[in-house]
């Protein structure tokens, strides 16, 4: 019998709470510009598709043999998924490339990439901090003249003192 | 018409050896573009257009060729590599290509793409040359009931790509023909689903949505197995032998067709061309001796074929009617205009040495396409082997690099993470991500063609049934989807089965 992953039926139901709301939001659409040719239609349909899926989805389950012991408390259920989808080095990956994103602007693309590449490697792999550094240095180097100076891409410049 | 002199006019490129370096470089840069995620053939075209401006025309009609054939090709290698498609095209090539990397056998692949999207080119230039016009006729009649079906059937591959769950599935398809209809409705001009948002007007790029949900979300899942070794790669056969060629002729022949024939209607192109002939494999080959999804050969093989054989496709609306094919011949259209041509049935009168150097071209692409792509192959294969705590940053970076250079909006980077991290849910919780993507693509040709047809039908949905039985086109493409439908239950399967042993029960 198949088993549920940490967290599985809560994601479940979570999208299922997600696609009503594009229900909601497409009905309004529909209300905006009604008829079966209208702008409305479409949107309507597709997330109407998507909570009737959602639905069954769940219910494919019913079967499933659950994912932690009875005994439980919810909030170490909640602990342990957590623990689950984010290890370590996720969880520092997602922090990294949210900080890289919102300093790309303002560091310009050759520092901001140079730290997350750097601070990536440092993270994953410990050992020999000074080699991630220096494969950081080179590949931000390799992906500027490729993008910048032979594909003439625009990337983002230092401008956090203008 | 002279035949000499239109022979002539396709034989131009060996007459003058420096279109011949064009189109190398041209198919060279579009391989190693096209291979790199987040840049597509699209954007290399873009890009080349601008340098072109000063060139005599067949220099840059040359080049604009050669990228256009090596950037089809190249976007198979990051997704047979990676995992990452370069292009949307690419996408069903990834579903059985990153498998079989998996089992160290990326080289041998990677050949077996370069092959049969040769034989693809081929088939398609040839329809070019002899089919154009009656091909061209035939597209035209294509109305919106015919459009429609077929983006129907470009969705019954959702069950091809749903492996764990139907439903899981559909919702995920369900899902990105949504995200399709975000933005200004282009009936009315309307805005849908953008919650006051003016970045949302203009729709979510599917190359966003692309790099987030492939690029972005792999990452993330690399990420958690950091201790995973390397698959040492085989790269003793990377150009394959001669019976292993002829093994997929027959699905490589097939699939081109279809490829030519999607890629001449107008409006689509490679992308859904490689997805339906990944759809027509499947249905098609019995007992293969991977399963579909774990790295069967047929589903790299005809998903390549088709997608260079749509190139071909692609051309013909645009070099006799003046109708792009995809994206990319509507670039080469701009730069025809911007060296005094005209596309179109006048191009044949006028410019017909133009018409025909083009062809000749083309089958000169697809053979710098079997140097280049050969090329390179053991140093790519060793991407694969590079040290995981290397290589997945570094995929990272080009996903937000990818989504950076579509407009040099920052706004793309954060919508590509958000579809990222979305996506990497998805991936934990067995949700397929190519369903997802097929809809984002398939939505407009699904949407315009329905509400074109259904205002045709005064909104009367027993009259929007009706016409479906108005044009001999429309009712054969109707039949086909039924059948398509039908092959797949359990009844079918029984019936084959039943039928096959009464079969082999007579003979005895």
């Amino acid at each position: 019998m198949k088993k549920f992953l940490k967290g599985e039926l809560g994601f479940l139901w979570f999208m299922a709470a997600f696609c009503a709301f594009w229900v909601w939001q497409s009905a309004l659409v529909l209300k905006a510009e009604p008829g079966m040719s209208g702008g409305g239609a479409f949107p309507f349909a597709c997330a109407c598709v998507m909570l009737l899926m959602s639905l069954l989805a769940i219910w494919e389950t019913r079967h499933y043999e659950k994912a932690f012991p009875k005994t439980d408390k919810l909030i170490s259920k909640i602990g342990e998924t957590i623990t689950w989808l984010f290890p370590k080095n996720v969880l520092c990956t997602m922090l990294y490339v949210l900080i890289y994103a919102l300093v790309l602007k303002k560091i310009g693309f050759l520092l901001a990439t140079f730290f997350f590449l750097a601070a990536c490697m440092i993270t994953v792999r410990t050992k020999k901090p000074w080699k991630s550094v220096l494969i950081a240095a080179v590949a931000v180097g390799v992906i500027y003249v490729l993008f910048h100076m032979i594909f003439r891409v625009r990337l983002p410049e230092f401008t956090l003192f203008r | 018409m002279d035949i000499a002199a239109n022979l002539s006019n396709l034989l131009t490129v060996f007459t003058q050896p420096i279109l011949l370096v064009y189109i190398g470089v041209g198919v060279f840069l579009g391989v190693y573009i096209g291979a790199i995620p987040g840049l597509s053939v699209t954007m290399a075209a873009s890009l080349l257009i601008s340098f072109t401006y000063s060139w005599d025309i067949l220099p840059a009609m040359a080049a604009m060729i050669g990228i256009y054939v090596g950037g089809v090709y190249g976007g198979s290698r990051s997704a047979i590599l990676l995992n990452i498609p370069g292009a949307p095209a690419a996408i069903a090539t990834g579903l059985d290509g990153y498998p079989l990397a998996q089992k160290g056998l990326a080289g041998e692949v990677i050949g077996t793409t370069v092959m049969h999207s040769f034989i693809g080119g081929i088939i398609g230039t040839l329809f070019l040359l002899f089919g154009a016009p009656w091909l061209s006729k035939f597209a035209i009649k294509f109305g919106s009931f015919d459009y429609f079906l077929l983006a129907i059937m470009g969705m019954l591959l959702v069950g091809s790509m749903s492996k764990e769950s139907t439903w899981r599935g559909l919702l995920s398809a369900a899902f990105g023909l949504l995200i399709g209809s975000i933005g200004l409705d282009t009936f009315t001009g309307h805005p849908r689903l953008t919650f006051g948002n003016t970045y949302l007007l203009n729709g979510v790029s599917y190359i966003v949505v692309m790099i987030g949900l492939f690029g972005m979300s792999e990452a993330l899942v690399q990420m958690r197995d950091m201790d995973i070794v390397p698959v040492k790669q085989k790269l003793d056969h990377i150009i394959p032998r001669w019976k292993d060629v002829t093994k997929y002729i027959g699905l490589s022949i097939r699939c081109s067709l279809l490829g030519t024939f999607v890629g001449a209607l107008p409006g689509t192109g490679g992308d859904i061309a490689a997805l339906m002939a990944y759809d027509h494999a499947k249905r098609s080959t019995k007992n293969p001796e991977t399963p579909f999804g774990e790295g069967a050969f047929e589903g790299v093989v005809a998903p390549e074929a088709a997608n260079n054989a749509a190139i071909g496709g692609a051309m013909i609306p645009m070099l006799t009617l003046g109708i792009p094919g995809d994206a990319v011949t509507a670039i080469i259209i701009g730069a025809m205009y911007i060296h005094g041509l005209q596309p179109g049935p006048r191009l044949m009168t006028q410019s017909a040495n133009i018409f025909w150097f083009m062809i000749g071209g083309m089958f000169v692409a697809n053979l710098f396409l079997l140097l280049c792509g050969f090329t390179g192959i053991k140093l790519f294969a060793k991407i694969v082997e590079v040290p995981k705590y290397i290589l997945v940053p570094l995929i990272i970076i080009l996903s937000v690099l990818g989504a950076y250079c579509i407009t040099n909006s920052i706004t793309d980077v954060y919508w590509m993470l958000a579809f990222g991290v979305f996506g990497y849910f998805l991936k934990m919780y067995k949700f397929p991500i190519g369903p997802c993507i097929l809809g984002v693509i398939l939505s407009n040709l699904l949407e315009s063609n329905y509400r074109r047809g259904m205002t045709m039908a005064r909104n009367n949905l027993w009259k929007f049934f009706l016409r479906f039985f108005k044009s001999p086109i429309t009712i054969f493409l109707l039949c086909l989807l039924i059948f398509m439908v039908v092959s797949q239950s359990a009844w079918y399967k029984n019936l084959k089965d039943k039928l096959a042993a009464k079969i082999r029960g007579a003979k005895k």
